[in-house]
């Protein structure tokens, strides 16, 4: 497992059995939770933190997966706390001034964790396919469908094409010298763009050879019980994170 | 239908700045007819492809099924064909082999379940049934190429635009394809430099070089003198 698209479908837990749309609606529904929920109180944090780990649960990720999240999200986050001495302290936490300033960071950090944990859980859950699935049954914008559907489609073909340019590099070796090597560098994502332009219209006359801009699926949604439940669960989780915003503010 | 395809004194450049990349191009396809499109790289092989659906501007005319193209037209005449891509990855837009290769019939109003079932033959035909539930982006170059080529195949198009068909295909699998192309009651027209797999398939030979038709031939022989000795790859 060497990228994201990797991750697709290789979740092992029992949200599986769902039918995709389900899976998809719940998913976006606990990072919306994760994204309203106010982080910067306990029932807050409860919430956020209580429906990411939940959902990460449900969903079962590779472990190796979830360290290397980990690691990414350190690596994303952690800068953010040498900005406190720049930050002035609102008095809120009353004789610690630097826990008071590193809330914002702290919050930053909490919530983004949360949702790059939520999005790598929701993708283990479903394939390509599950996801081309759940988008054609969810009552959402046919062109909406479209577009998401292709960003997930080609991020995949694309990022084999990144690896494909990355293992060139690697077979034909980059230039020897630590100044020559600086100056190849920023010439890697030219020849990237450069490709990825080029593969954008070709894709454009495929899309309008084939017909795709007047494609319309029929959607056939079979929600069961236990899916409009596990839905249910998400809205009302949600529901909990807008009133505890509102009940703050 | 008199011709499955015409072109009529076509030029071709992209950018009115260039110079014309084909220039005065006039060719008919009988309904049936199979014919080898050969040049060296760089031709205007897959140009003059591009422009028989209105993909590239061009300056003549060309008609598809004994019908005009133009703007109004175009949508029509890319339904009574099926386009098989130089590379084949770009057409493939749906996340699932089985999904993509029935997505020809289903935006033909074709039900979905009905177009899965009815695609199946074709797949098995080009070998390619054991990937039925497969991601596109864990395929080989081959195999993507078959399921592209399925897909254009699909909707049973009297005319087929195909580039480069047997490029990245094994010896068994060109020889496999070849067979299945040539066994079709289909007109086409075949862009290749591989004059081995033009000869399983096509009866008529037609070679661009320079921008232009500098042979239309039944007899393949006639056409080796045009492969330039440093390329050394006639495939005959």
């Amino acid at each position: 497992m060497t990228s994201l698209p990797d991750l697709w479908g290789t979740g092992s837990a029992r949200m599986r059995s769902l039918v995709p749309s389900a899976r998809l609606a719940c998913g976006t529904l606990v990072f919306a939770t994760c994204l309203v929920s106010p982080v910067t109180s306990p029932p807050g944090i409860c919430i956020a933190c209580g429906a990411a780990i939940g959902w990460v649960v449900l969903c079962g990720p590779p472990g190796r997966r979830l360290l290397a999240l980990s690691l990414y999200s350190l690596a994303l986050f952690l800068p953010l706390f040498l900005l406190t001495p720049w930050l002035e302290s609102t008095g809120a936490v009353r004789g610690t001034p630097w826990l008071d300033v590193a809330q914002i960071p702290l919050a930053m950090s909490l919530r983004g964790t949360a949702c790059v944990f939520v999005c790598a859980s929701t993708i283990a859950v479903l394939d390509l396919a599950d996801f081309g699935t759940a988008l054609g049954t969810l009552p959402i914008p046919r062109i909406i469908k479209h577009l998401l559907m292709q960003i997930a489609h080609q991020a995949a073909m694309l990022t084999n094409e990144s690896q494909r340019i990355s293992a060139a590099v690697r077979i034909r070796g980059l230039p020897a010298g630590f100044t020559s090597k600086m100056k190849f560098l920023p010439a890697l994502p030219t020849i990237w763009l450069l490709r990825v332009m080029n593969r954008a219209d070709r894709i454009s006359a495929a899309m309008d050879m084939r017909g795709f801009e007047s494609f319309k699926r029929a959607s056939t949604a079979n929600f069961s019980l236990i899916d409009g439940l596990a839905v249910t669960i998400a809205l009302l989780m949600l529901g909990a994170g807008i009133s505890i915003r509102w009940l703050q503010a | 239908m008199k011709s499955a395809m015409s072109f009529r004194n076509v030029s071709v450049r992209y950018r009115p700045e260039d110079p014309f990349i084909l220039t005065g191009i006039s060719l008919d396809i009988a309904p049936g007819e199979k014919v080898a499109l050969l040049g060296l790289n760089g031709s205007g092989k897959t140009t003059l492809l591009y422009s028989a659906v209105g993909l590239v501007p061009f300056d003549g005319s060309i008609s598809v099924c004994d019908v005009t193209l133009s703007g109004a037209t175009e949508r029509s005449i890319r339904d009574h064909v099926g386009f098989l891509f130089g590379i084949p990855d770009d057409q493939i837009l749906f996340p699932n082999v089985l999904d993509d290769i029935s997505f020809t019939l289903e935006r033909r109003g074709i039900p979905r379940e009905e177009a899965r079932q009815r695609v199946m033959p074709i797949m098995r035909l080009l070998g390619i049934e054991t990937l039925a539930s497969s991601s596109p982006h864990r395929l080989s170059h081959g195999q993507m190429q078959r399921v592209a080529l399925a897909g254009a195949l699909a909707s049973n198009p009297p005319l087929l635009l195909l580039d480069e068909p047997s490029a990245a295909l094994d010896p068994v699998g060109r020889k496999e394809t070849a067979g299945l192309l040539a066994s079709l009651n289909t007109a086409m027209l075949i862009a290749t430099h591989d004059v081995g797999f033009a000869r399983l398939v096509c009866n008529r030979f037609v070679v661009l070089a320079n921008g232009v038709i500098a042979e239309d031939c039944s007899n393949p022989e006639r056409i080796a003198g045009y492969w330039h000795p440093r390329a050394g790859n006639t495939n005959t």
